[in-house]
């Protein structure tokens, strides 16, 4: 029987290879993405098991808790005291280090540049084992250092007083590919003297390297991307791959029936029907394979998470090729018996199939519950576990609109067999009306991927705009650096003479504007250094600006007139919150983020600013160049110093020298990954089901070879006969899209009026209408494309009726 | 020995609301050619599928040399079909994508008979029909009479003892059905096959030696046939 199987699948004629050839591609293409998709999920998990050398490091805690772990990232500046060997002021008192058994100085901080995040660990050995970042095998000794192969690349190419400056001693080696997350991340690791290290501040003496994993926030996001596009995406390959294998199925039913007849029984019918599908999804998955390994080289290329990954990490590993090669055609050989049951007990080829009830107006209920759940989620209170009601009317509005297809389907097919006459429009409504689910079937993968990228078009770049737009639009390449934060919790900052020097040199430098924000006295009453917390109605210092300074940034507010010197609420300059970025800062004091209002306060007169420390510093370029020269400059001599503990304290107290674009860009990394990520399986699901809908066009064309015959030898013109097929595809493939299209628009448009208060949607029209037009010219270019077997097959010299 | 080898009594079928036998019985005599007649929709090709095994009836007995065949389960039933049984139908029942030799062979190979012997077995019914030239063509590339003769070899070649014929010239124009049915008697008598024949056309009719007659799913047994 295997023998006749493969007979019937290889040598059966026209017909049979037709459908092994189109079997053959839907499975490659299939398998070709999914091991795309496998490639980079296994990339991604290698790159979130690597070893987090920037995280927090085991320092030395007092006599009574020697060595205690500070546990990644929860331990806080002002936590327990401080680490034995660091001084008040944030420097190292190398001795008691040493004597308390620390084995190097360490200080991380984060840097950027031209808008890339920047990691820079300097160390010093003070022992022979001094830990060192994994794959390396020794700490760089002074004056020497260690970059990532990216940052290597841009010291070669950028001027020095824009980046190479920054960086003390010379290049004496690549880090190690184990100690990075991304061929494009830039990373240096610098060695100096212990002395001249532990008089840094926020240098810490450490006796071990942190071995946690990545620990970055956005790994649930990732999780749950991947999962959800994973989802997205194996649907439309499922129903690709289905509709591939049960091509011309009522053909084969009859040639199975015929087979029982004479006496094949279930069990031989069953062999043969699975050794074609077998052969078929075979054939596919050795293709798919091929093609991945053809396609590999730029799959690497492929960037997901916002960065790349390293190529070699970029496999489906021995485990995925396995799988594929052996899971996908069994499965489609199980799947073929399963179809075949009706037939199997049937030796007469039923030709009187019953006519499937017409989908109900039920099929609406899930969609409208989806959207009705949704509507009570995002109007929670954003404290509560909005999550749980949220994800799931979400999937709940996706499977809906799925259910919703066939009714909608329906629907269509009924208003356009009223509207149009001719015979192609009766022809496509019929058959339309007949079997409206599994017409909807054949679009059901554009469906949700029009669903899904509308509602990521219509929420994320709203998100991501928020924070750069709007007031603040004008500031988002400044730089602002904090100094406040330095010591352990202090408001502390530049000294008057420090200030003035730094101001002086910036100014100096041509395209380049500084304002600096000076430290009010503190109410009397309380200091930090007492350490208990502040009576109850303490005010915490206020900040002051220069209304002359101010005015060269006119986005921060206005002064009154006459004024000189104005109250600023600066710590708000550092919230990147959408919901508060339109609440004004000159002439407040504070802002408070459960309210929404800003706090008046007014200048006590006479105030000198010039003998006050500087807390905070703007500066403007007028270039990226000078941008980054004056970076560089702050870099070496008015370094942000603050004891964070990880890099995750570094990005959420946003103090480094960063503009606000780049603050924005940290916190819409996340964002933007996951954007980025639901926009590749948007764009995968499409080609997917856009490959789905060539391979169901042409499969119900073998399926009705016949009756097209017999309509075009009883002279209906070929044109018709290409109208019926495209309607029958279009019609749905639209009515549906704009279903799904506008639900996930009203959704999107939802979340965004109760999310953000105050933020207008911005939704990228331009580039939605033109990737919409891009799919929906390729749908259509796909079904006009498989009618070319229309007029070929219908040709009267095949008019044989067997 | 019972005088007949295949027998329906009272046999009810029905479709839903339709009634297609309504107690019909008929008996077939070994040997012998019997011809099944009436108008179109009468039940004809029901009671034929009942006698078969391919219906089970829905009340009554099937009986087949001294078994009763409505009581066999659906495995039984098949290989009932392809050790004792063959089939022509007025189309549609080669296997298209199968040479004609191929489809020849097919009850043999379903059988499980050794590939070499069953084609050994299958050319001569070919060439006994005015075929050999047409052994390597699909079947869906013959012509009605063609693939009509092609089925009949393969109706044919596991020596059966019963032909089922429905219909086998239907689709067929006089001339070529008269040559397909000549055929057809002419296999049968030489291998004793007993041959139950279904038409509504009297001239088919004629080629049997006795003819049962069925209107609205009953079986009126004709006088000129009582005689035979
Ligand atoms: N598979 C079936 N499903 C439903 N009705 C059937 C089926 N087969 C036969 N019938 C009905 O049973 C009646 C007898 O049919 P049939 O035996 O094919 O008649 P004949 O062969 O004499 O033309 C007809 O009314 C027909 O519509
Ligand atoms: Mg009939």
């Amino acid at each position: 029987m295997i023998r006749m199987g493969m007979r019937l699948t290889l040598r059966g004629g026209r017909e049979a290879v037709i459908r092994l050839i189109v079997t053959t591609l839907a499975v490659a293409v299939g398998v070709t993405v999914m091991l795309g998709v496998f490639s980079l999920f296994n990339a991604y998990q290698n790159t979130t098991a690597r070893q987090c050398w920037e995280c927090s490091p085991t320092t030395i805690r007092s006599a009574s808790a020697p060595a205690s772990a500070s546990a990644g990232g929860t331990a806080s500046p002002q936590g327990p005291g401080r680490p034995v060997g660091v001084n008040p002021d944030g420097t190292v008192d190398l001795a008691a280090a040493q004597q308390a058994g620390a084995k190097e100085l360490w200080n991380f901080s984060q840097d950027f540049f031209q808008g890339t995040e920047l990691r820079r660990l300097d160390l010093a050995a003070l022992t022979a084992d001094a830990p060192t970042l994994p794959g390396m095998s020794t700490v760089p000794a002074p004056g020497q250092y260690y970059v990532s192969p990216a940052l290597s690349h841009l010291l070669a190419t950028v001027p020095g007083d824009e980046l190479g400056d920054r960086f003390p001693g010379h290049r004496v080696g690549l880090i190690p590919r184990t100690a990075l997350y991304s061929p494009d991340e830039l990373a240096i690791v610098i060695g100096h003297a212990p002395q001249e290290l532990a008089s840094r501040q926020a240098t810490k003496p450490i006796t071990a390297m942190s071995t946690a994993k990545e620990v970055k926030g956005t790994t649930t996001i990732y999780r749950f991307a991947f999962a959800f596009g994973t989802v997205a995406l194996l649907l439309p390959i499922i129903i690709m791959v289905g509709t591939a294998t049960r091509l011309s199925a009522a053909r084969r039913e009859e040639r199975y029936a015929a087979m029982r007849l004479v006496g094949a029984t279930p069990r031989q019918v069953a062999t043969v029907a699975s050794v074609e599908s077998f052969v078929g999804a075979a054939c596919g998955a050795v293709l798919g394979t091929l093609a991945y390994l053809a396609l590999s080289s730029q799959v690497t290329k492929v960037n997901v998470t916002g960065t790349r990954f390293f190529p070699s990490e970029v496999s489906p590993g021995l485990l995925g090729y396995l799988g594929v090669l052996i899971l996908v055609p069994a499965v489609s050989a199980f799947a073929a018996v399963r179809s075949l049951r009706r037939v199997q007990y049937d030796p007469l080829a039923v030709t009187r199939r019953a006519t499937p009830k017409p989908p109900t107006v039920k099929r609406l209920i899930p969609l409208l519950l989806g959207v009705a759940l949704f509507v009570v989620a995002v109007n929670l209170p954003a404290t509560s576990n909005a999550g749980g009601v949220t994800y799931p009317s979400l999937i709940l509005t996706m499977w809906g609109v799925v259910l919703a297809g066939p009714w909608v389907t329906m629907w269509s097919s009924r208003l356009l067999a009223r509207i149009g006459g001719g015979a192609a429009t009766m022809l496509a409504a019929r058959r339309l009306a007949d079997d409206p689910r599994a017409t909807f079937r054949t679009v059901a993968g554009v469906t949700v991927a029009v669903f899904v990228g509308t509602a990521v078009a219509g929420v994320l770049p709203t998100a991501v705009a928020a924070e750069t737009s709007g007031q603040r639009a004008p500031l988002t390449d400044v730089l602002r650096l904090r100094y406040d934060l330095g010591g352990q919790g202090e408001k502390v900052g530049l000294s008057p003479d420090q200030a003035a020097a730094t101001l002086h040199d910036l100014r100096a430098m041509p395209g380049v504007s500084a304002i600096p924000i000076y430290l009010g006295a503190a109410a009397p009453g309380w200091t930090p250094a007492s350490g208990t917390p502040p009576p109850p109605g303490w005010q915490p210092p206020p900040d002051y600006v220069s209304c002359a300074e101010a005015a060269a940034l006119p986005a921060l507010g206005s002064c009154a007139p006459g004024q000189t010197v104005s109250v600023i609420a600066a710590d708000e300059l550092f919230i990147d919150n959408p919901l508060m970025l339109h609440l004004p800062v000159l002439g407040y004091s504070d802002v408070d983020p459960t309210n929404g209002h800003s706090t008046a306060a007014t200048v006590p007169p006479a105030i000198d600013l010039g003998k006050l420390q500087v807390t905070t510093l703007m500066v403007a370029a007028s270039s990226p160049a000078a941008l980054e020269r004056a970076r560089t400059y702050l870099d070496i001599h008015a370094p942000v110093l603050i004891g964070m503990a990880s890099p995750d304290e570094w990005s959420t107290n946003a103090a480094g020298p960063m503009t606000f674009g780049e603050v924005a860009s940290v916190r819409g990394a996340q964002y933007r990954a996951a954007q980025q990520m639901i926009m590749f399986v948007v764009g995968l699901t499409m080609f997917v089901a856009g490959c789905g809908i060539a391979v169901a066009t042409a499969g119900s064309l073998v399926e009705r070879k016949r009756p097209f015959t017999l309509l075009r030898l009883s002279g209906t013109p070929l044109r018709t006969l290409r109208r019926v097929v495209f309607l029958e595809s279009a019609l749905p493939l639209f009515a549906v899209s704009v279903l799904s299209g506008l639900s996930a628009y009203a959704m999107a448009l939802i979340a965004v009026r109760s999310l953000a208060k105050g933020v207008s949607m911005s939704f990228p029209l331009g580039t939605y209408s033109v990737a919409v037009s891009v799919v929906v010219v390729a749908a259509l270019g796909v079904i006009l494309g498989s009618m070319t077997l229309l007029s070929r097959m219908t040709r009267s010299e095949y008019a044989r009726f067997e | 020995m019972s005088e007949f080898i295949l027998e329906a009594r009272d046999v009810h079928r029905a479709f839903g609301q339709t009634q297609a036998l309504r107690g019909a019985s008929i008996a077939v005599r070994r040997g012998e050619i019997l011809s099944i007649m009436g108008p179109s929709g009468s039940g004809k090709s029901t009671l034929l599928h009942c006698l078969a095994g391919i219906y089970t009836p829905n009340q009554g007995e099937v009986w087949f040399d001294g078994a009763r065949v409505d009581k066999l389960g659906e495995t039984k039933r098949t290989e009932l079909r392809r050790d004792a049984f063959g089939f022509v139908f007025q189309f549609g029942q080669l296997v298209p994508e199968l040479t004609a030799l191929d489809n020849v062979a097919l009850p043999l190979l379903l059988a499980k008979q050794p590939r070499r012997q069953a084609y050994a077995q299958a050319a001569p019914w070919l060439e006994r029909l005015g075929l050999e030239e047409h052994g390597d063509h699909r079947s869906g590339e013959l012509s009605g009479g063609q693939a009509q003769r092609v089925a009949l070899a393969r109706a044919l070649v596991h020596k059966p003892r019963v032909l089922f014929a429905d219909e086998p010239t239907g689709a067929l124009d006089t001339l070529t059905g008269e040559a397909v049915m000549d055929l057809l008697v002419t296999a049968a008598r030489e291998e004793g096959t007993t041959v139950v024949l279904v038409t509504h056309d009297a001239r088919v009719a004629a080629y049997a030696d006795r003819e049962v007659i069925v209107r609205d799913g009953r079986a009126i047994t004709t006088p000129s046939s009582a005689v035979a």
